[in-house]
């Protein structure tokens, strides 16, 4: 197949996953991908080496993001997630095995910028400096920030535990 | 700092570890600490475990619906391929039937005056060669179509 030759078509699911994260909305999340790829890929001028378009790429991905969310009015850097969320995730509820389902509800409850340097580093697998890049703050920022993320994330799942009686592990 | 409370300062730092992201000499200091350490080594597991399913919750939620699946479903492609080849031997045949029966009518029939015959001829001739041509610029334009891979 030869989706496999196009480094954008490669990061198409990690991509998804991102603007999934911030938009909350699959369907928007989709079209948003879809204008970065087709601006990937009208631009002339990209970066040579694939890390340099991978950091671009998630860049434009990012910056779609935030261009609709504020668009939509709804920049608002906390209060995003939960309105749109709900319906999306109700989907998702049907084959997602029970861990997961664990990790999805948990991340919900973190803030956008928590949820993409999670989604950055463990699903992009991008390095710390890659996404200091994509977000534009320095790497001590990255690490102390993630740390904070992580922490977060493994409070919240704690806290989804003892809620419903430790299903979870 | 350290000193103090080194499970604290070492707890901060487990992150970047995992990642492995800290210079060589930090993350033997980690290593150390971790080794000996049982609080710090159970929350080192944690996040390790943690992080594989973040990243498999996240992933799976997209693969399993959002990539065109449909478009690689085998037996719809075989089914699809078999149906061409048998239109492509269906056309062949009657189209042959068909020609050799015009032939022999055009070349033998002497109940039609030569020029009427001639006509029917170039009509169907005619109509043959302007299907060709047009089969032929789309093939040409097929072949250069620089979009044709572009699978958005």
């Amino acid at each position: 197949m030869h989706t496999l030759n196009n480094p954008y078509l490669q990061w198409y699911s990690g991509g998804l996953a991102l603007a999934r994260n911030l938009l909350g909305c699959p369907d928007t999340a989709q079209d948003v991908l879809q204008t970065a790829i087709t601006k990937t890929l009208s631009n002339k001028r990209m970066p040579d080496d694939q890390a340099a378009q991978r950091v671009w790429f998630f860049k434009v991905v990012r910056n779609g993001c935030f261009d609709y969310l504020r668009q939509q009015q709804k920049f608002d850097s906390s209060a995003v997630p939960e309105e749109v969320l709900g319906a999306a995730e109700v989907i998702d509820e049907v084959e997602a095995s029970e861990r997961q389902r664990w990790v999805r509800a948990a991340l919900l409850t973190l803030t956008v910028e928590q949820r993409e340097i999670i989604v950055l580093r463990d699903v992009n697998d991008l390095s710390y400096a890659e996404i200091a890049q994509v977000l534009q703050m320095n790497s001590g920022t990255v690490m102390s920030r993630l740390h904070r993320s992580r922490m977060a994330l493994r409070a919240a799942l704690q806290d989804l535990k003892a809620e419903n009686g430790g299903v979870y592990e | 700092m350290s000193k103090l409370n080194p499970c604290e300062a070492v707890q901060e730092q487990l992150s970047a570890y995992l990642d492995d992201e800290l210079t060589q000499q930090e993350q033997q200091r980690i290593y150390l600490h971790v080794q000996q350490c049982p609080e710090c080594s159970t929350l080192l597991q944690e996040l390790e475990s943690m992080r594989t399913d973040v990243k498999d919750a996240v992933l799976s939620s997209i693969d399993t619906r959002d990539l065109p699946t449909i478009l690689h479903d085998q037996p719809a492609r075989w089914l699809g391929w078999i149906g061409w080849s048998l239109f492509a031997l269906g056309v062949l045949l009657v189209g042959a039937f068909f020609a050799w029966e015009l032939a022999s009518e055009l070349l033998i029939g002497t109940a039609t005056p030569w020029w009427f015959r001639l006509g029917i001829a170039g009509l169907y001739l005619g109509l043959a060669a302007l299907f060709l041509s047009v089969l032929r610029q789309r093939i040409v334009a097929r072949k250069t179509d620089k979009y044709k891979k572009v699978n958005l």
